[in-house]
C-alpha cells in the first residue's frame, strides 16, 4: 500500500510552486485581468509563461518513445493543484494533462499528426475543443487545435483554419473564445477505432486535473481567510477570535482534507498515454474520477463561499484578490456538465453497473476486469 | 387564525397593480426588470419622481409629508405588487426607507419639515454613513469626528473621516452620518447622527466596485465637510440610539415584500431551467423545489410578523427575518449558477455586463454580509431574544 507521493513528484510541485509564488502573485493576476486586450494581456503574462515552458512539464505525459518524459497522471497531479492554488492564467494543465497527451496518442496512429508533434512538443501552444462546446481556452497560445464533431473522431487544424472571437469570462484570467467559423482544411482528421477511448479518457483526465485545481484553490482561499481573520479586528480582537469564524475555516479546512485523497486516488487510477489502465475495472475508474469532482467541487465551493463571508463587504469587492480563485473555481466547477453530470455518473455505477461495495472493495484494484 | 387579506386591502391591491403596470408596460417599460442597482442611473431617478408625483413612492408616510398614511399592510401590499410589476430596485430606497423613517420618528419638526417632502417627491437622495474601514460589524467603533464651529453661517458641524460601503453616494443629495463629537468617548456613547450635505467640497465619493463588476457603493471621504448645527438628529451625543432606531427599519417592514422580488428571481430561473433542459436533472428540480418551499416559509412568515403587528414596528420573531432571507437567497444564487450551467461563465456585453442568473449568483454572495452579517444576527437572536450572555469583547 503506497498513499503518498515520492520525492520527485513532490519536487516538482515545489519547483512550480517557487515559481508561481514569485511570478503569479494577486498583484501579477490584477495586472493580467486589467489588461485591456490580447496583446497587453499578453505581454503582461509573457515572462511567467516562459518560466513555465523552461520547467518542460508540457510534454509530461507524452510517452517518451515520442520525445516526451512518459510520466503517469499521477506525476502531474500535484502540478495541477498548484496551478490552482496560483489561479495560473496560463492553460499549463490543460496542455500537459490533455491536449498534448491526446496530440501525441493521435500520433501514435496517424502520420500527419505525428509529423507536428515534435513543435508541439517543442513548444508551439496547443488548444483543445471538446465536441460538446464551442468555447476554448488559450487560443491566444495556440498555433494548433485538436477537435472533432463527435468523439468517434479526432481531427487537427491549424488554429487559424478557424475563426475566433474573443468572450469574456466571469473570470477575468481564462482567456476564452468561441468559434466562429469551422475549418474546411485539417493537417489530419483520424476516425480510428480506438479514438473514441481516446476522448473518455481525456476526459477523466480533465476531470481529475480540474479537481486537482479546484483542491489548490479551496487551500489558497481558506489561506487567504484565515489571514484575514487574523489581520482583522472588531469588538477589540481579531475576528478569527469568535468560534462563529474560527468553525467556518476549520469546517473548510476538513472538506479540503477529505476531497485531497479522493483526487489522488482518481489520479493514480489513471493510466499513461490515454490508455484506461489494465489493471482496473472502468467502471470503478469512471466512479472514482466522479468521486473526485464532486469532492473537489465541493470544497472549492465552501471555501469560496467561506472566504466570502469571513472577509466580509471586502470579501465581495473587485479590488480583493480573492475573487480570482473564486471566479477560477466557478468557471471550473461548471465544466464537463458540472456536478450533476459526475453524480449521474456515480449513480450509473453504483445503480445500472453495480459496482461491489463495502470496504474490501474500497481501492477495486484487485477486481478482475469484467468481475 | 385568518390568513388573508380583506376585500378593502384587496381593492387598494388591485388598485395600485393597475397603476404600476401602466407604467411599466409604458413610460418605463425600458427600465423593468433591471437587477444592477446603478444601471440607467438616469431613468431610474425619473422614476423615483414619478413615484413621488403620484404619491406612491412612501404611503406609509403621514399625508402631509407626501405619503397616503397607509397601514402597515397596505404598504407590505404595495412594496408586494411592486415587485410583481417588474419595476427596478429603488434607487431612493435609502432616503425612503431609512432616512425618511428615522426623521419621522427621531427628527423634530424643523428637521420633518426640512427633509421629508423632497424625499416622498424623490428630488433628494441620500445615502448612509455607518460603516468605516475599522467600524463595519463593530459599528460603535466609528472615528469620524464632527466639532461644532461659530462661524459666519452660524454654528456648524465640521465632519472629519471616511465612511466606507455607502451604497449609491454617487447619487446622493444627503447623507445620515453616524459621527463621533464627543472626544475621548469609545462606544456608543458620544455617538451623534447628522444629516450632511453631499454636494459640498468636503465630501469625496470614490466608487468601489464589486464583485459584480457593478459599482454600487462608495468610500466617502469628508474633509471638513460642513451641515448646520440643527441637522442633528437627536441630541448630541445621543446618536446610538437613533443609529440603532435606522437599522430596526433597515430590518423591518421594508424587507417582509422582499418575497416578491426573490419570487420574481425564482420564477427566471425555473424559466431559464425550463428551456435549457437543466429542468430534468432531478438534482436540479429539488433545489428549485426546496426554494419554493423557503420562499413559501417567508411569504407565511412575513404575514404572521405582519399581523401581530399593531403599532408599525415589528416584534422579537422580526430579528430572524434577515438570516432567514439571505441564507435562502444566497442559495438561490447557487441554484441559478448551476441552472445558467457552463455558458454562465460567459459576459453577455462589453465591461464586464453579466447575464440576469450570473450576476444574481455574484451579487447574492453579499447577502449574508451587509445589512449584518449572519454571525452578528445570529448573536442578535441569541442575545435579544433568548437573552444568552453578551459576546465577550477585546478591549473593554
Amino acid at each position: 500500500m503506497q498513499f503518498t507521493f515520492d520525492e520527485d513528484q513532490r519536487l516538482a510541485a515545489q519547483s512550480l510552486r517557487d515559481l508561481l509564488d514569485d511570478l503569479c502573485t494577486g498583484a501579477d493576476l490584477r495586472r493580467a485581468a486589467e489588461a485591456c486586450d490580447a496583446t497587453s494581456f499578453t505581454v503582461a503574462c509573457a515572462t511567467r509563461r516562459d518560466r513555465i515552458k523552461e520547467l518542460g512539464f508540457d510534454a509530461a505525459l507524452v510517452p517518451e518513445a515520442q520525445g516526451g518524459l512518459g510520466l503517469r497522471p499521477v506525476d502531474l497531479v500535484l502540478l495541477a493543484e498548484e496551478a490552482g492554488r496560483a489561479a495560473l492564467p496560463e492553460p499549463l494543465v490543460e496542455t500537459a494533462g490533455v491536449a498534448l497527451p491526446l496530440l501525441a496518442a493521435l500520433a501514435a496512429i496517424d502520420p500527419r499528426a505525428d509529423a507536428v508533434l515534435p513543435a508541439a512538443i517543442g513548444g508551439a501552444g496547443i488548444a483543445l475543443r471538446w465536441p460538446d462546446s464551442d468555447l476554448v481556452v488559450g487560443i491566444d497560445t495556440a498555433d494548433l487545435v485538436l477537435t472533432a464533431e463527435s468523439e468517434t473522431s479526432l481531427a487537427l487544424y491549424s488554429v487559424d483554419q478557424f475563426e475566433w472571437v474573443a468572450r469574456e469570462s466571469v473570470d477575468p484570467l481564462r482567456r476564452l473564445t468561441q468559434l466562429r467559423a469551422r475549418a474546411v482544411e485539417p493537417i489530419t482528421v483520424s476516425r480510428d477505432a480506438s479514438i473514441p477511448s481516446l476522448w473518455r479518457e481525456a476526459r477523466r483526465c480533465a476531470a481529475v486535473f480540474d479537481a486537482a485545481q479546484l483542491i489548490g484553490l479551496a487551500d489558497r482561499m481558506n489561506a487567504l481567510a484565515v489571514a484575514y481573520s487574523l489581520e482583522r479586528k472588531q469588538f477589540g480582537k481579531a475576528i478569527g477570535a469568535n468560534q462563529a469564524v474560527k468553525h467556518q475555516l476549520a469546517n473548510v479546512q476538513i472538506q479540503i482534507e477529505f476531497a485531497r485523497p479522493v483526487v489522488y486516488s482518481a489520479a493514480g487510477s489513471l493510466g499513461g498515454s490515454l490508455s484506461a489502465p489494465t489493471d482496473m475495472d472502468t467502471r470503478w475508474l469512471d466512479a472514482r474520477v466522479a468521486h473526485a469532482a464532486i469532492a473537489a467541487r465541493d470544497a472549492a465551493d465552501l471555501a469560496a463561499r467561506t472566504a466570502i463571508q469571513v472577509h466580509g463587504a471586502m470579501g465581495y469587492s473587485w479590488e480583493l484578490d480573492l475573487q480570482f480563485y473564486a471566479k477560477r473555481s466557478w468557471a471550473l466547477s461548471g465544466l464537463h456538465g458540472g456536478r450533476s453530470a459526475h453524480f449521474r455518473s456515480l449513480h450509473e455505477a453504483l445503480m445500472q453497473q453495480r459496482i461491489e461495495l463495502g470496504p474490501d472493495q474500497l481501492f477495486g484494484r484487485s477486481l478482475p476486469r469484467g468481475a | 387564525m385568518k390568513i388573508r387579506f380583506t376585500p378593502e386591502q384587496e381593492a387598494f391591491r388591485a388598485g395600485c397593480a393597475s397603476w404600476l403596470q401602466q407604467q411599466m408596460e409604458g413610460p418605463f417599460a425600458d427600465i423593468r426588470g433591471i437587477m444592477s442597482q446603478t444601471f440607467r442611473a438616469d431613468r431610474r431617478l425619473e422614476w423615483e419622481r414619478v413615484l413621488g408625483q403620484a404619491r406612491w413612492s412612501v404611503i406609509g408616510w403621514p399625508e402631509k409629508y407626501g405619503g397616503r398614511d397607509a397601514s402597515l399592510a397596505e404598504q407590505v401590499i404595495f412594496a408586494e405588487e411592486y415587485a410583481r410589476s417588474g419595476a427596478p430596485g429603488r434607487v431612493g430606497h435609502l432616503g425612503t426607507e431609512l432616512a425618511g423613517p428615522t426623521i419621522l420618528h427621531f427628527g423634530n419638526d424643523l428637521q420633518r419639515e426640512r427633509f421629508l417632502r423632497p424625499i416622498a417627491k424623490g428630488e433628494e437622495f441620500w445615502c448612509q454613513g455607518y460603516s468605516e474601514p475599522n467600524a463595519g460589524s463593530d459599528l460603535s467603533n466609528v472615528r469620524t469626528r464632527a466639532r461644532l464651529e461659530h462661524g459666519p453661517n452660524g454654528p456648524e458641524w465640521v465632519i472629519d473621516g471616511q465612511k466606507i460601503w455607502t451604497s449609491l453616494a454617487q447619487f446622493a443629495d444627503w447623507c445620515f452620518v453616524v459621527c463621533r463629537t464627543e472626544e475621548g468617548t469609545k462606544g456608543p456613547a458620544g455617538i451623534s447622527y447628522l444629516l450632511v450635505p453631499m454636494k459640498q467640497k468636503g465630501v469625496t465619493v470614490k466608487p468601489i466596485r464589486q464583485i459584480t463588476g457593478d459599482a454600487e457603493f462608495n468610500e466617502v471621504f469628508f474633509d471638513g465637510a460642513r451641515t448646520k448645527a440643527e441637522y442633528c438628529v437627536g441630541n448630541p451625543g445621543e446618536g446610538w440610539k437613533v443609529a440603532m432606531g435606522t437599522l430596526a427599519f433597515e430590518r423591518g417592514v421594508s424587507t417582509l415584500a422582499q418575497q416578491m422580488t426573490f419570487r420574481n428571481e425564482l420564477e427566471r430561473i425555473v424559466e431559464a431551467a425550463k428551456s435549457n433542459g437543466a429542468a430534468s436533472d432531478p438534482l436540479i428540480r429539488q433545489r428549485m423545489a426546496e426554494a419554493w418551499v423557503g420562499l413559501r416559509i417567508m411569504r407565511y412568515s412575513a404575514l404572521r410578523m405582519l399581523s401581530r403587528a399593531t403599532t408599525g414596528s415589528l416584534g422579537g420573531e422580526a430579528l430572524t427575518y434577515k438570516l432567514h432571507w439571505a441564507s435562502w437567497r444566497k442559495k438561490l444564487g447557487e441554484l441559478a449558477m448551476d441552472v445558467a450551467g457552463a455558458p454562465g461563465e460567459l459576459c453577455v456585453g462589453e465591461g464586464y455586463e453579466l447575464a440576469d442568473l450570473p450576476y444574481l449568483y455574484l451579487f447574492s454572495r453579499a447577502d449574508t454580509i451587509y445589512g449584518g452579517t449572519n454571525q452578528i444576527q445570529r448573536n442578535i437572536v441569541a442575545e435579544r431574544a433568548l437573552g444568552l450572555p453578551k459576546e465577550a469583547r477585546g478591549d473593554r
